[in-house]
């Protein structure tokens, strides 16, 4: 991905940044987080909406309880890769890595874009070995135009049966919501939002729709 | 994996129905809840997120202020946000008073 996509990056993207371009003021940040950026500087893009020029960013610790998010200036940034891009498990050293290489086989047909998305993403793109033998395989689907329930149970339907867990967000124009969820919920379900979370019924719904409508 | 429980004795409303709501799915949680035979109020929790357990008192404490409930509730939890925590615990409150 051409660093001039930068403005286009979206939830889910990793970004390998400049850690010595790290503002003087980050020095205030908690050790472990400067520790990390040095000797791996990839962040993945957060959903929350984030100040002109700047992305918001997460930061991966050594354990799940280790997590910062933050904002970076778009500058910091280095080197985009997409989830997409990552469909090419490697050497298959983990359960989740070999889970993915089931899940390619299993959605050959599927035309949406589609990739890993947490720390089989973020291992396949920085290298850097996060997956444990008791990782889940996350991933991520871009969905412009609405997916059917029926369309939803048959890509869950074909992963299922993995020994891996596996966590299916589907990304639509507006939100991100779980795969499982829409496939067995009859109410509403919780919709990842840039500016919060939300329960609602229609994932590809407009939230400005909604207020106009309501009056 | 950390275990989690908290009781809450005030809430001693009268229960009849019980829900399921929400995934364990990163980021999120599944609740059961669920009449208490006991007259009051049992959250247990079971995290894949260690050393949280002052917030999830801080949330659980803000629910219970205003939900008087006599329930046993479950949880699943893969890392919920406080938000989401309230999210799922408001949706299985409007599915138990249905």
């Amino acid at each position: 991905m051409q660093i001039s996509e930068i403005n286009n990056s979206r939830v889910h993207d990793l970004l390998q940044i400049h850690p010595e371009f790290l503002p003087d003021g980050f020095a205030a940040e908690d050790m472990w987080v400067r520790e990390t950026l040095t000797s791996c500087p990839w962040v993945v893009v957060r959903r929350a909406q984030a100040p002109a020029g700047q992305i918001a960013v997460g930061v991966r610790g050594a354990t799940r309880s280790l997590r910062w998010a933050g904002f970076f200036s778009k500058d910091l940034v280095s080197k985009i890769i997409r989830p997409t891009e990552l469909l090419v498990p490697g050497n298959l050293r983990s359960p989740a890595l070999k889970a993915l290489q089931r899940v390619i086989e299993a959605w050959q047909e599927l035309t949406l874009p589609w990739g890993p998305t947490g720390s089989v993403g973020f291992e396949l793109a920085s290298g850097r070995e996060v997956t444990a033998d008791a990782s889940d395989l996350d991933i991520a689907i871009r969905a412009q135009e609405r997916i059917s329930v029926t369309q939803a149970r048959s890509l869950w339907e074909r992963v299922s049966g993995l020994s891996t867990k596996v966590d299916i967000l589907i990304e639509t124009p507006v939100c991100g919501f779980s795969l499982r969820e829409y496939t067995t919920s009859s109410t509403r379900i919780l919709l990842r939002c840039p500016d919060g979370m939300r329960l609602g019924e229609d994932p590809w719904a407009e939230r400005s729709h909604s207020v106009v409508t309501s009056r | 994996m950390e275990q989690l429980k908290f009781d809450y004795p005030s809430a001693n409303r009268w229960i009849s129905k019980r829900a399921h709501v929400g995934i364990v799915g990163s980021g999120d949680m599944e609740v059961l809840m669920e009449p208490a035979e006991t007259g009051s109020a049992h959250v247990s929790i079971q995290t894949s997120v260690n050393g949280f357990g002052s917030s999830w008192k801080a949330v659980l404490d803000r629910f219970f202020a205003r939900f008087d409930g006599a329930v046993r509730i479950h949880i699943n939890d893969a890392g919920a946000t406080p938000g989401s925590v309230m999210l799922r615990l408001e949706q299985a409150v409007e599915v138990i008073e249905q």
